[in-house]
């Protein structure tokens, strides 16, 4: 037997099966926390703001056409939830809280090391960008969206999308080396 | 050539598996300016980012998930919104309720319009219309009387408009425009005056008015109106003075014909 759709699961939510949420949740509760979790690096916030998009689902289920693909929708969802939630707390910016890292934990050998510094170089980087580019990169790298889809999500062009992407790329690229350098000296 | 490199540098990005894809369009970015140095930055930057580790997320948000789907579940059926309910409660529930109330209420209203409409004395109301009438044109009187004899010419014109207004002009009004036309220093208030009086030529005593303005005026535009107005009321009583005109006065060529073709139409 063939497993529901999104669409088809939504529907079903839509028109009072709401149990049927169940498979969605189980469905996308990695990829959207990953989401959150690239986004802001804090673990229960991003549990909380999962628990968020899910709910609003719910609250807003009958404004689910079903005609467009779920997934964009609830990306939609996210976005807004995760810009209200840096609203609330001021936080659409650069994150400049590092006191949470170490640069040696958890590294063995010496290739391990250097490899672990580098991501943990990046991750900084990465969190010293604005959110808005930051949560570019994250819908293209981690949730493997495309370029066409993401425009859906934030409103924008397909265009407008890649030269975002390429930008924010350059972005980090420059961060990353400039703390690279830094670290060596 | 700029969103070239762009999608050049996302599709180099993107490209693993073939290697002289990969080439071809590294050598296309190099020659739209990009150094090596800075694709291989970008290009370990990017594979970096696919490593970044991200922990899984606790049961606790899971729990979490259910505990929320199934208070939601257990809720009360939500209410629709506030059109649906109004409609359905007046369909479904009070519906005879709400006709009886309405049947009620248009009986009172036209109950109380047609009393109201045959218990009028009729005659008591065409009597205060006509009252009203006579006090509003008064009023009008009044106010042309008093605008003609202003200083200002503007308020003079305003004055003359005013007694264009009135359905029928009382002989103070008459009087004071034939003195407006034959004293008036303005040329333009002498010709609306004329215009106005010319609404009220049934009265002979307009008619003579506008006449004897023929041999008292000078200004030709007030003379080239008056011999359309002449025409248009087909007063043959101005052929004399047009014709005395014609004899003691220099006129204006076009003053002249003008009145030379008045006087051989109405003769």
């Amino acid at each position: 037997m063939e497993p529901y759709s999104d669409n088809e699961v939504m529907l079903l939510v839509r028109n009072g099966d709401l149990e049927k949420l169940g498979l969605l949740f189980e469905r996308y509760k990695k990829p959207l926390f990953a989401y959150f979790y690239r986004l802001g690096r804090d673990l229960h916030g991003s549990e909380d703001l999962v628990q968020n998009v899910f709910l609003r689902l719910l609250k807003y289920r009958h404004n689910f056409t079903g005609y467009g693909e779920f997934h964009i929708w609830m990306y939609q969802v996210a976005h807004n939830v995760f810009i209200d939630h840096c609203n609330r707390n001021n936080r659409y910016k650069a994150v400049d809280d590092f006191s949470g890292y170490d640069l040696a934990e958890e590294a063995t050998g010496d290739c391990e090391i250097i490899r672990e510094e580098q991501l943990q170089l990046l991750e900084k980087a990465l969190l010293q960008m604005h959110a808005e580019k930051r949560e570019l990169l994250i819908l293209c790298k981690y949730q493997q969206l495309k370029y066409k889809e993401i425009g859906e999500i934030l409103g924008c062009s397909e265009n407008n999308v890649k030269i975002k992407v390429f930008r924010a790329l350059m972005e980090l690229k420059d961060i990353f080396m400039q703390m690279d350098k830094c670290y060596e000296k | 050539m700029k969103n070239n490199i762009e999608d050049l540098a996302l599709a180099y990005l993107e490209c693993r598996n073939d290697l002289d894809k990969k080439l071809e369009i590294k050598h296309k970015l190099l020659d739209a300016g990009m150094s090596g140095q800075e694709l291989a930055e970008l290009e370990k930057v990017t594979a970096g980012l696919s490593e970044l580790a991200i922990p899984d997320p606790g049961e606790r948000m899971t729990d979490n998930f259910y505990t929320m789907l199934s208070a939601f579940s257990n809720r009360p059926a939500e209410r629709p919104s506030g059109k649906a309910t109004f409609l359905q409660g007046l369909v479904q529930t009070n519906v005879w309720r709400f006709a009886a109330v309405l049947a009620f209420s248009l009986l009172l209203f036209f109950s109380g319009w047609g009393a109201g409409y045959w218990l009028t004395p009729k005659t008591d109301y065409n009597r205060q219309i006509n009252s009203m009438n006579t006090e509003i044109a008064n009023m009008k009187t009044m106010l042309t009387l008093t605008l003609l004899t202003h200083s200002s010419p503007a308020e003079r014109l305003q004055g003359i408009y005013q007694a264009a207004s009135l359905d029928t002009a009382q002989d103070a009004v008459i009087y004071a425009l034939l003195q407006t036309l034959h004293n008036d220093p303005n040329v333009n208030v002498r010709l609306v005056a004329i215009k106005t009086l010319q609404r009220f030529a049934d009265k002979p005593l307009v008619r003579a008015g506008l006449v004897q303005a023929i041999s008292t005026q000078y200004d030709s535009q007030v003379l080239l109106l008056l011999a359309d107005v002449m025409l248009t009321l087909q007063e043959k009583s101005s052929v004399a003075p047009m014709q005395t005109l014609l004899k003691t006065r220099v006129l204006e060529s076009q003053v002249r014909e003008k009145i030379e073709k008045t006087i051989l139409t109405l003769i």
